[in-house]
């Protein structure tokens, strides 16, 4: 008991002793250190910091084709890669992407580790509290999915209530169903299986563990395709909005710059263009 | 009359409340070779523990040639160079063959270049009867060749004076003769030595002075005929009457 | 024939990821010996207080899961130093088994025989002498099983450092799947690169542990 009493006031020197380190100026000798509360850079003036790097570091989780892969000589393919090197086109400066998770993304936005993040992400509501979001470059649709064989028919995203469905986790997807069919008691909670990808919930899907899947249109076509599955219904009820790149909170020039050029592209025809390459809707 | 080597006055040691010993003074002479006897609990290791410092005394003042090494200040490590120390479990450096056991004080205490540490090593082991072993790990070796390389490796480090506690109380019968032996001849060299020992009929040859402890004190002392003829304590007396059989 | 090439090209791929995870492994693995090492030496020999402080680290950071101790050095300490995220992930790896190499040095430190420093101070060794030249060698061969162990779990623990970006093989099996929808494929081949790596690894250990066995 005495010694569990002691360990805690050691532990609070030790988190100081940490907090203390990285504040101390010998780490950055020409910056003074930074509010904790703070990202490292300042997100007011984002657009000079990355014209005068000469380069956009943007974020992408290359597992979701086909928006962001890669391919077998390890570049980034997808309609998203495409599209953020035509955005660093107009812009003037070089595109680098950084392969990592999807939840990993918005954190590392926050930190500044990464100047943008496109991975067919939407706005939503809880995203948009910590981050700030473009204007979306595509809107969305939905697909609901069942194995080859499924019986199943659906005229409406509600026909899914009391099946067993799959969708990924912290998707816009699972939070439609979370409050349209779970909290409405259509569903039961243990019927809804969240997955860390959508590719893991096709396969539950080909093997019966799930009745149905619901996930962004697009790739659930491919899926489809892939392995066989059936497309029950396409829908936008269930999306939200569309696909915007994430900048930092409070970039408001960076924002401003990125909204007119995916306008200009929107309106040019590079969208359609790219979209119809990638085999989109 | 030369100047004592050892002078111990009035040393105490307790731990806590516990007092081992209780005020013990001790003068040992150049190439003087002191048997300390008495029951177990006596205090006669730890009177051994506290003359080297690995147990200073907790009052008392000793005194290793003209250097008091109980004073504030002293570098005990460079005391410990000078005392020789073997102990009843050897304690052998189980990583280190017999050579490495008697090398590494000569290399990282007395900063000898390894060829010239080799040398003596090796020479410390002829010494002790046993160069033929200088590559076996102390697993390899009986209890009593052991015993022959620690006190190869305490002579490497050419000490003034040597303690031996109870060198062959963890030993068979058969084996201790060998260590014997080797002390007996480190005696007739001229070591100086005080032994923590059972074995009378080594007392009786090789000391010249025994003392007798008991309750963490000196009781008397005195060579070794007036100690086994004319004891003048009883409890002198019936301990080494008990002890002889 | 086409389950070859896929196979080839599949293996082509994630193998780039071999070389990430061995270097992962390898930073962390030292990084945690040099830590393991020094708290345990604090723990066993030190002053109090900083037996303290070195028992309150090695607690904590084995009471957290080691991604929440990468998260932290990539997004927290990184605010103020700028790390690469291959660096803050090997290092915050290498941080987490620290705390683990330094429970293991302790009872290495512990078990070795008490007589073993009286002996080495007798002969006019320092504190510090005997440690080093003494007790420290007899405890890194005590330690060598364990910290074996401590190696393939570190080894494992290197698919952590993807969190914050690093492509090691486990990543690139999931890049492949992705593109591919050939997940058996996908994981079979990083299944059996981990099997080699942790193979070579255990053999290489016990080579070393008889080679440096203590006779007893």
């Amino acid at each position: 008991m005495k010694k569990q009493m002691l360990v805690i006031p050691a532990l609070i020197a030790v988190i100081l002793a940490i907090s203390a380190c990285g504040g101390t100026p010998a780490a950055q000798p020409t910056q003074p250190p930074a509010q904790p509360t703070q990202p490292a850079a300042p997100a007011e003036g984002k657009l000079a910091q990355i014209r005068a790097a000469g380069k956009l570091i943007v974020g992408t989780s290359a597992d979701y084709p086909p928006y962001e892969s890669i391919d077998a000589n390890g570049n980034f393919v997808g309609f998203d890669m495409d599209l953020i090197r035509a955005i660093g086109e107009k812009l003037g400066v070089e595109v680098e992407i950084r392969d990592m998770p999807f939840d990993s993304l918005i954190a590392s936005l926050q930190e500044g580790k990464i100047d943008a993040v496109i991975a067919a992400m939407q706005a939503t509501a809880e995203r948009d509290e910590k981050v700030d979001f473009t204007i979306p470059y595509r809107m969305t649709k939905d697909a609901f999915i069942g194995a080859g064989n499924t019986t199943i028919i659906m005229t409406k995203p509600e026909d899914a209530a009391g099946l067993t469905i799959g969708v990924q986790t912290g998707t816009v997807q699972e939070g439609w169903i979370q409050k349209n069919l779970v909290a409405k008691g259509l569903t039961p909670a243990d019927k809804v299986f969240s997955y860390e990808r959508a590719d893991q919930a096709a396969l539950d899907l080909a093997s019966g563990r799930l009745q149905l899947v619901l996930m962004d249109a697009e790739p659930a076509l491919e899926l489809a395709k892939q392995n066989g599955l059936k497309v029950l219904l396409v829908t936008e009820t269930t999306a939200e909005g569309g696909k915007s790149i994430a900048i930092p909170e409070g970039a408001s020039d960076l924002k401003a710059e990125l909204d007119r050029i995916i306008q200009g592209l929107i309106d040019d025809g590079t969208v359609k263009a790219l979209e119809e390459k990638h085999g989109l809707p | 009359m030369t100047s004592p080597i050892l002078r111990l006055e009035d040393v105490h040691k307790s731990y806590g409340a516990l007092q081992v010993l209780k005020g013990v003074s001790l003068t040992v002479q150049p190439r003087e070779v002191v048997v300390l006897v008495g029951p177990s609990g006596s205090g006669k290791s730890t009177l051994l523990r506290c003359i080297n410092l690995l147990n200073p005394p907790t009052k008392g003042r000793i005194w290793l040639e003209d250097q008091e090494i109980t004073a504030p200040g002293v570098n005990q490590d460079r005391v410990r160079q000078r005392i020789g120390m073997v102990f009843q479990e050897f304690n052998l450096f189980t990583h280190l063959t017999a050579l490495g056991n008697v090398m590494i004080g000569l290399v990282k205490v007395r900063k000898m270049r390894k060829n010239e540490a080799r040398d003596l090593a090796m020479f410390e082991l002829e010494r002790v009867g046993l160069a033929d072993r200088a590559n076996y790990y102390p697993a390899q070796l009986s209890g009593g060749q052991k015993q022959r390389v620690a006190i190869a490796r305490a002579l490497g480090m050419d000490p003034h004076i040597m303690l031996f506690d109870e060198p062959t109380s963890a030993l068979d019968p058969e084996l201790t003769g060998e260590v014997l032996a080797v002390m007996q001849k480190l005696a007739s060299e001229g070591m100086t030595m005080i032994v923590v020992s059972h074995e009378m009929g080594f007392a009786r040859q090789v000391a010249d002075r025994i003392v007798f402890m008991e309750g963490g004190v000196v009781v008397e002392e005195g060579t070794p005929q007036q100690m086994f003829e004319q004891p003048r304590h009883e409890r002198t007396r019936a301990f080494l009457r008990n002890i002889a059989q | 024939m086409e389950l070859l090439q896929n196979l080839l090209t599949t293996f082509n791929f994630i193998v780039q990821g071999l070389w990430v995870t061995i270097s992962v492994t390898a930073v962390a693995l030292t990084v945690g010996l040099a830590i393991g090492l020094v708290m345990a030496v604090a723990r066993v020999y030190g002053h109090p207080a900083l037996q303290m402080a070195v028992s309150a680290y090695s607690v904590v950071v084995r009471a957290v899961p080691v991604i929440v101790i990468i998260f932290i050095l990539f997004f927290v300490i990184s605010r103020y130093v700028n790390l690469s995220p291959f660096w803050a992930g090997a290092l915050a790896l290498g941080f987490a088994s620290g705390a683990y190499q330094t429970e293991i040095f302790r009872g290495a430190l512990q078990a070795v025989q008490p007589g073993q420093m009286i002996a080495a101070r007798a002969i006019g060794m320092s504190r510090l002498q005997a440690i080093q030249s003494i007790v420290l060698p007899q405890a890194l061969r005590l330690a060598l099983p364990a910290w074996g162990n401590e190696a393939t779990l570190v080894l494992k623990d290197s698919t952590l450092v993807f969190a914050v970006g690093v492509p090691e093989i486990l990543r690139r099996a999931q890049q492949v799947s992705a593109r591919t929808f050939e997940p058996f494929l996908a994981f079979g081949v990083a299944l059996l690169l981990y099997l080699a790596l942790t193979l070579i690894t255990t053999q290489a250990l016990q080579w070393l542990e008889r080679r440096y066995r203590l006779q007893v």
